[in-house]
Protein backbone atom coordinates (compact mmCIF):
# COMPACT_ATOMS: atom_id res chain seq x y z
CA UNK A 1 0.00 0.00 0.00
CA UNK A 2 1.25 3.30 -0.84
CA UNK A 3 2.02 5.77 1.94
CA UNK A 4 0.71 9.13 1.57
CA UNK A 5 3.82 11.69 1.88
CA UNK A 6 2.08 14.13 4.24
CA UNK A 7 -0.58 13.62 7.24
CA UNK A 8 -2.52 15.94 9.64
CA UNK A 9 -2.40 14.08 12.33
CA UNK A 10 -4.97 15.28 14.99
CA UNK A 11 -6.43 15.30 18.37
CA UNK A 12 -9.76 16.34 19.85
CA UNK A 13 -9.37 18.21 23.02
CA UNK A 14 -13.41 19.48 24.86
CA UNK A 15 -13.15 22.50 26.83
CA UNK A 16 -16.20 22.15 29.28
CA UNK A 17 -15.56 25.24 31.40
CA UNK A 18 -14.26 28.77 31.36
CA UNK A 19 -10.84 28.71 32.68
CA UNK A 20 -10.45 24.91 31.71
CA UNK A 21 -6.93 24.00 31.10
CA UNK A 22 -6.03 20.68 29.20
CA UNK A 23 -3.10 18.81 28.98
CA UNK A 24 -2.45 15.93 25.89
CA UNK A 25 0.39 13.75 25.84
CA UNK A 26 0.41 11.77 22.19
CA UNK A 27 2.99 10.15 20.31
CA UNK A 28 3.99 11.03 16.46
CA UNK A 29 2.77 8.76 13.67
CA UNK A 30 6.00 6.45 13.39
CA UNK A 31 5.97 6.83 9.37
CA UNK A 32 6.49 10.76 9.48
CA UNK A 33 9.90 12.18 10.35
CA UNK A 34 9.31 16.08 10.14
CA UNK A 35 6.81 18.23 11.78
CA UNK A 36 6.22 21.10 9.53
CA UNK A 37 3.12 23.41 11.09
CA UNK A 38 0.21 23.50 13.13
CA UNK A 39 -3.17 24.33 13.39
CA UNK A 40 -6.46 24.70 15.45
CA UNK A 41 -9.51 24.46 14.15
CA UNK A 42 -12.98 24.97 16.22
CA UNK A 43 -16.35 25.51 15.85
CA UNK A 44 -16.54 28.60 17.73
CA UNK A 45 -14.34 31.33 16.65
CA UNK A 46 -14.59 33.38 19.59
CA UNK A 47 -13.52 30.90 22.19
CA UNK A 48 -9.96 31.50 20.66
CA UNK A 49 -9.55 35.16 21.49
CA UNK A 50 -7.77 35.17 25.12
CA UNK A 51 -7.03 31.24 24.94
CA UNK A 52 -3.59 30.17 24.73
CA UNK A 53 -2.05 26.91 22.98
CA UNK A 54 1.28 25.67 24.24
CA UNK A 55 3.26 23.00 22.30
CA UNK A 56 6.10 20.75 22.67
CA UNK A 57 8.25 17.47 21.11
CA UNK A 58 10.25 15.36 22.90
CA UNK A 59 10.26 17.90 25.44
CA UNK A 60 11.68 21.05 23.49
CA UNK A 61 9.18 23.72 23.32
CA UNK A 62 7.65 24.87 19.91
CA UNK A 63 5.47 26.84 21.20
CA UNK A 64 5.23 28.97 24.70
CA UNK A 65 2.30 27.64 26.85
CA UNK A 66 0.51 31.53 26.63
CA UNK A 67 1.05 31.83 22.55
CA UNK A 68 -2.53 33.06 21.66
CA UNK A 69 -4.90 30.23 19.99
CA UNK A 70 -6.56 32.21 17.60
CA UNK A 71 -3.07 32.31 16.09
CA UNK A 72 -3.03 29.15 15.03
CA UNK A 73 -6.85 28.41 13.72
CA UNK A 74 -8.52 28.33 10.46
CA UNK A 75 -12.64 28.52 10.25
CA UNK A 76 -15.11 28.09 7.99
CA UNK A 77 -13.22 30.71 5.59
CA UNK A 78 -10.12 30.66 6.24
CA UNK A 79 -8.84 27.49 4.27
CA UNK A 80 -6.18 26.04 6.32
CA UNK A 81 -3.41 26.50 3.90
CA UNK A 82 -3.98 30.41 4.73
CA UNK A 83 -3.87 29.92 8.72
CA UNK A 84 -1.48 26.57 9.05
CA UNK A 85 1.54 27.90 11.46
CA UNK A 86 4.23 26.46 9.23
CA UNK A 87 7.83 26.62 10.46
CA UNK A 88 10.56 27.95 8.79
CA UNK A 89 12.94 24.96 10.21
CA UNK A 90 10.56 21.74 10.68
CA UNK A 91 10.81 19.70 13.60
CA UNK A 92 12.69 16.26 13.65
CA UNK A 93 10.36 13.87 14.88
CA UNK A 94 10.71 9.93 15.17
CA UNK A 95 7.59 8.23 17.38
CA UNK A 96 8.02 11.68 19.16
CA UNK A 97 6.33 12.86 22.53
CA UNK A 98 4.27 15.38 21.60
CA UNK A 99 2.64 17.51 24.33
CA UNK A 100 0.15 20.61 23.96
CA UNK A 101 -1.33 22.45 26.72
CA UNK A 102 -4.65 24.77 25.97
CA UNK A 103 -5.57 27.29 28.44
CA UNK A 104 -9.41 28.54 27.70
CA UNK A 105 -9.53 32.45 28.39
CA UNK A 106 -6.49 32.72 30.39
CA UNK A 107 -5.30 35.97 29.08
CA UNK A 108 -8.38 37.92 29.98
CA UNK A 109 -7.74 36.81 33.72
CA UNK A 110 -4.28 39.19 33.37
CA UNK A 111 -6.60 42.20 32.57
CA UNK A 112 -7.12 42.96 36.07
CA UNK A 113 -3.43 42.77 37.11
CA UNK A 114 -2.16 46.16 38.84
CA UNK A 115 1.08 44.92 40.50
CA UNK A 116 2.86 46.58 37.46
CA UNK A 117 4.43 50.42 37.05
CA UNK A 118 1.60 52.81 36.49
CA UNK A 119 1.59 52.99 32.54
CA UNK A 120 2.19 49.14 32.54
CA UNK A 121 4.84 46.94 31.63
CA UNK A 122 6.09 43.29 30.54
CA UNK A 123 3.84 40.85 32.08
CA UNK A 124 6.60 38.26 34.00
CA UNK A 125 6.31 34.33 32.11
CA UNK A 126 5.42 33.18 36.17
CA UNK A 127 1.85 35.07 35.65
CA UNK A 128 1.28 33.93 32.07
CA UNK A 129 2.15 30.34 31.94
CA UNK A 130 0.05 28.65 34.76
CA UNK A 131 2.80 26.25 36.40
CA UNK A 132 0.84 25.59 39.60
CA UNK A 133 -1.88 23.60 38.34
CA UNK A 134 -4.59 22.22 40.79
CA UNK A 135 -5.45 18.32 40.00
CA UNK A 136 -7.89 17.01 42.99
CA UNK A 137 -6.26 18.79 45.70
CA UNK A 138 -2.56 18.06 44.52
CA UNK A 139 -0.34 20.69 42.87
CA UNK A 140 1.24 19.60 40.13
CA UNK A 141 3.61 21.81 38.87
CA UNK A 142 5.61 21.41 35.32
CA UNK A 143 4.41 21.09 32.01
CA UNK A 144 5.81 17.74 31.54
CA UNK A 145 4.38 16.10 34.02
CA UNK A 146 1.06 17.12 34.21
CA UNK A 147 -1.20 14.22 34.70
CA UNK A 148 -4.75 14.97 35.95
CA UNK A 149 -8.51 13.61 35.36
CA UNK A 150 -11.64 15.23 34.99
CA UNK A 151 -11.19 16.16 31.39
CA UNK A 152 -13.03 14.69 28.03
CA UNK A 153 -10.56 14.19 25.35
CA UNK A 154 -11.29 12.46 22.56
CA UNK A 155 -8.00 10.52 20.38
CA UNK A 156 -7.52 11.69 16.83
CA UNK A 157 -6.06 9.46 14.20
CA UNK A 158 -2.64 8.17 15.09
CA UNK A 159 -1.96 9.48 18.74
CA UNK A 160 -1.59 7.57 21.45
CA UNK A 161 -1.15 8.15 25.20
CA UNK A 162 -3.42 11.06 25.64
CA UNK A 163 -4.23 12.16 29.18
CA UNK A 164 -6.22 15.56 30.12
CA UNK A 165 -6.77 17.70 32.99
CA UNK A 166 -8.42 20.98 34.05
CA UNK A 167 -7.65 23.88 36.85
CA UNK A 168 -9.70 25.92 38.50
CA UNK A 169 -6.98 28.62 38.86
CA UNK A 170 -8.46 31.51 37.96
CA UNK A 171 -12.16 33.07 37.60
CA UNK A 172 -12.36 34.33 34.11
CA UNK A 173 -14.32 37.14 32.70
CA UNK A 174 -15.70 35.92 29.87
CA UNK A 175 -18.67 37.46 28.29
CA UNK A 176 -21.29 34.93 26.12
CA UNK A 177 -19.18 31.58 25.61
CA UNK A 178 -20.89 28.37 25.09
CA UNK A 179 -19.14 25.38 26.70
CA UNK A 180 -18.81 22.62 25.87
CA UNK A 181 -16.71 23.44 22.75
CA UNK A 182 -14.30 20.93 21.06
CA UNK A 183 -10.63 21.97 19.61
CA UNK A 184 -9.28 19.80 17.30
CA UNK A 185 -5.12 20.28 17.09
CA UNK A 186 -3.80 19.67 13.36
CA UNK A 187 -0.13 18.92 13.15
CA UNK A 188 1.13 18.93 9.60
CA UNK A 189 3.75 15.92 9.73
CA UNK A 190 5.50 15.03 6.12
CA UNK A 191 8.16 11.92 5.40
CA UNK B 1 24.98 17.44 20.41
CA UNK B 2 23.10 20.66 20.33
CA UNK B 3 20.39 21.22 17.80
CA UNK B 4 18.82 24.37 16.13
CA UNK B 5 14.77 24.40 15.90
CA UNK B 6 12.37 27.00 15.17
CA UNK B 7 10.22 28.40 18.52
CA UNK B 8 8.19 31.28 19.55
CA UNK B 9 8.50 33.32 22.32
CA UNK B 10 5.66 35.62 23.45
CA UNK B 11 6.36 38.99 25.31
CA UNK B 12 2.94 39.65 27.42
CA UNK B 13 2.71 43.74 28.24
CA UNK B 14 -0.35 45.45 30.22
CA UNK B 15 -1.26 49.17 29.21
CA UNK B 16 -2.80 50.47 32.59
CA UNK B 17 -3.48 54.44 31.56
CA UNK B 18 -3.98 56.05 27.90
CA UNK B 19 -1.29 58.43 28.58
CA UNK B 20 1.44 56.78 30.22
CA UNK B 21 3.99 55.19 27.89
CA UNK B 22 4.81 51.11 28.81
CA UNK B 23 8.16 50.25 28.91
CA UNK B 24 9.45 47.04 27.90
CA UNK B 25 12.13 45.50 29.77
CA UNK B 26 12.57 41.75 29.91
CA UNK B 27 15.46 39.14 29.12
CA UNK B 28 15.53 36.94 26.23
CA UNK B 29 15.72 33.19 27.37
CA UNK B 30 19.17 31.97 26.92
CA UNK B 31 18.79 29.14 24.30
CA UNK B 32 17.23 31.83 21.65
CA UNK B 33 20.21 32.15 19.23
CA UNK B 34 18.32 34.21 16.64
CA UNK B 35 15.09 35.80 15.42
CA UNK B 36 13.90 35.42 12.04
CA UNK B 37 10.76 37.14 12.91
CA UNK B 38 8.29 39.65 14.65
CA UNK B 39 4.92 40.11 15.31
CA UNK B 40 2.58 42.20 17.60
CA UNK B 41 -0.50 41.83 18.32
CA UNK B 42 -3.33 43.07 20.50
CA UNK B 43 -4.63 40.05 22.74
CA UNK B 44 -7.56 41.14 25.10
CA UNK B 45 -9.11 44.54 26.36
CA UNK B 46 -9.39 46.72 23.70
CA UNK B 47 -12.55 45.08 23.02
CA UNK B 48 -13.98 46.44 25.99
CA UNK B 49 -14.07 49.41 24.86
CA UNK B 50 -15.49 49.50 21.09
CA UNK B 51 -17.97 47.92 18.89
CA UNK B 52 -15.07 48.01 16.15
CA UNK B 53 -13.92 44.53 14.75
CA UNK B 54 -10.59 46.71 13.33
CA UNK B 55 -8.70 49.46 14.90
CA UNK B 56 -5.65 49.91 11.92
CA UNK B 57 -3.88 51.80 15.28
CA UNK B 58 -3.92 51.41 18.96
CA UNK B 59 -0.42 52.32 19.31
CA UNK B 60 3.12 52.86 18.51
CA UNK B 61 5.88 50.25 19.77
CA UNK B 62 9.72 50.89 19.49
CA UNK B 63 11.69 47.64 19.99
CA UNK B 64 15.33 47.55 20.22
CA UNK B 65 17.21 43.98 20.96
CA UNK B 66 20.59 43.16 22.89
CA UNK B 67 20.51 45.20 25.57
CA UNK B 68 19.55 48.65 23.42
CA UNK B 69 22.64 47.68 20.62
CA UNK B 70 20.02 47.47 18.00
CA UNK B 71 17.22 49.21 17.07
CA UNK B 72 14.25 47.50 15.07
CA UNK B 73 12.27 50.14 14.77
CA UNK B 74 9.38 51.39 15.33
CA UNK B 75 6.00 49.05 14.69
CA UNK B 76 2.09 50.09 14.67
CA UNK B 77 0.09 47.95 16.37
CA UNK B 78 -3.10 47.06 15.03
CA UNK B 79 -6.87 45.75 16.94
CA UNK B 80 -7.74 43.00 14.45
CA UNK B 81 -10.73 40.84 15.84
CA UNK B 82 -11.60 39.61 12.24
CA UNK B 83 -11.07 36.02 11.20
CA UNK B 84 -9.19 37.16 7.91
CA UNK B 85 -6.17 38.83 10.04
CA UNK B 86 -3.07 38.92 8.96
CA UNK B 87 -0.43 36.45 10.36
CA UNK B 88 2.47 37.11 8.84
CA UNK B 89 5.49 37.86 10.81
CA UNK B 90 7.81 40.96 9.87
CA UNK B 91 10.86 39.37 8.91
CA UNK B 92 13.93 40.01 10.86
CA UNK B 93 17.51 38.57 11.04
CA UNK B 94 18.81 39.58 14.82
CA UNK B 95 21.49 37.20 16.23
CA UNK B 96 20.58 37.35 19.95
CA UNK B 97 23.17 37.81 22.26
CA UNK B 98 23.09 35.54 25.20
CA UNK B 99 21.01 37.11 28.31
CA UNK B 100 20.81 40.43 26.60
CA UNK B 101 17.72 42.78 27.15
CA UNK B 102 14.73 42.94 24.90
CA UNK B 103 13.61 46.30 25.54
CA UNK B 104 11.39 49.42 23.87
CA UNK B 105 8.67 51.79 24.68
CA UNK B 106 5.00 51.40 24.19
CA UNK B 107 2.73 54.72 23.30
CA UNK B 108 -1.10 54.23 23.68
CA UNK B 109 -3.30 56.42 20.96
CA UNK B 110 -7.06 55.57 21.58
CA UNK B 111 -9.73 56.05 23.72
CA UNK B 112 -7.66 59.31 25.28
CA UNK B 113 -10.43 61.69 25.44
CA UNK B 114 -12.05 62.76 28.70
CA UNK B 115 -14.52 60.16 28.65
CA UNK B 116 -11.67 57.77 29.63
CA UNK B 117 -9.48 60.01 31.38
CA UNK B 118 -10.52 62.51 34.75
CA UNK B 119 -9.24 66.07 35.21
CA UNK B 120 -7.12 64.12 38.15
CA UNK B 121 -5.09 61.81 35.67
CA UNK B 122 -7.35 58.61 36.70
CA UNK B 123 -9.03 56.94 34.19
CA UNK B 124 -12.69 56.28 34.23
CA UNK B 125 -14.72 53.08 33.97
CA UNK B 126 -14.98 53.45 29.98
CA UNK B 127 -11.12 52.85 30.14
CA UNK B 128 -10.46 48.93 30.11
CA UNK B 129 -6.65 47.45 30.47
CA UNK B 130 -5.35 45.68 27.80
CA UNK B 131 -2.42 43.42 26.69
CA UNK B 132 -0.58 43.32 23.51
CA UNK B 133 2.06 40.31 22.63
CA UNK B 134 5.16 40.53 21.22
CA UNK B 135 5.56 37.46 19.54
CA UNK B 136 8.96 36.54 18.53
CA UNK B 137 9.58 33.56 15.36
CA UNK B 138 13.27 32.49 17.17
CA UNK B 139 16.27 29.85 16.32
CA UNK B 140 16.99 28.50 19.64
CA UNK B 141 19.82 26.22 20.45
CA UNK B 142 19.82 23.22 22.96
Amino acid sequence: MMIRSFRFQKVSLRISAAGQRVYFNAESHKDYSLLKGISLSVGYADALYGSTFGLRVDEKEILDESHEAHLLVYGDDVPPNKKLLLFDTPVPISSSKIEGIYTDSSIQGLLGNASYSPGGGVIPKSNVNIKKTYVSGKELVKFSNFTADLVQLQMGTGLIGVSGGFSPVRTVPVASLYYPYDVKVSLFLTR
Amino acid sequence: MSSVRTSFYPVQFIVLHPHIPVAINTVLPGHIVKITGIKVVHSVGVENMTSEAYLPVVGHLSLEFNSRQYHFGNVDVPFDNQAQASDEYLDADIDVQRNTLLTGNYENKVFTGSDYVKADGTVTDKWSNYIVTIYLKTSSND
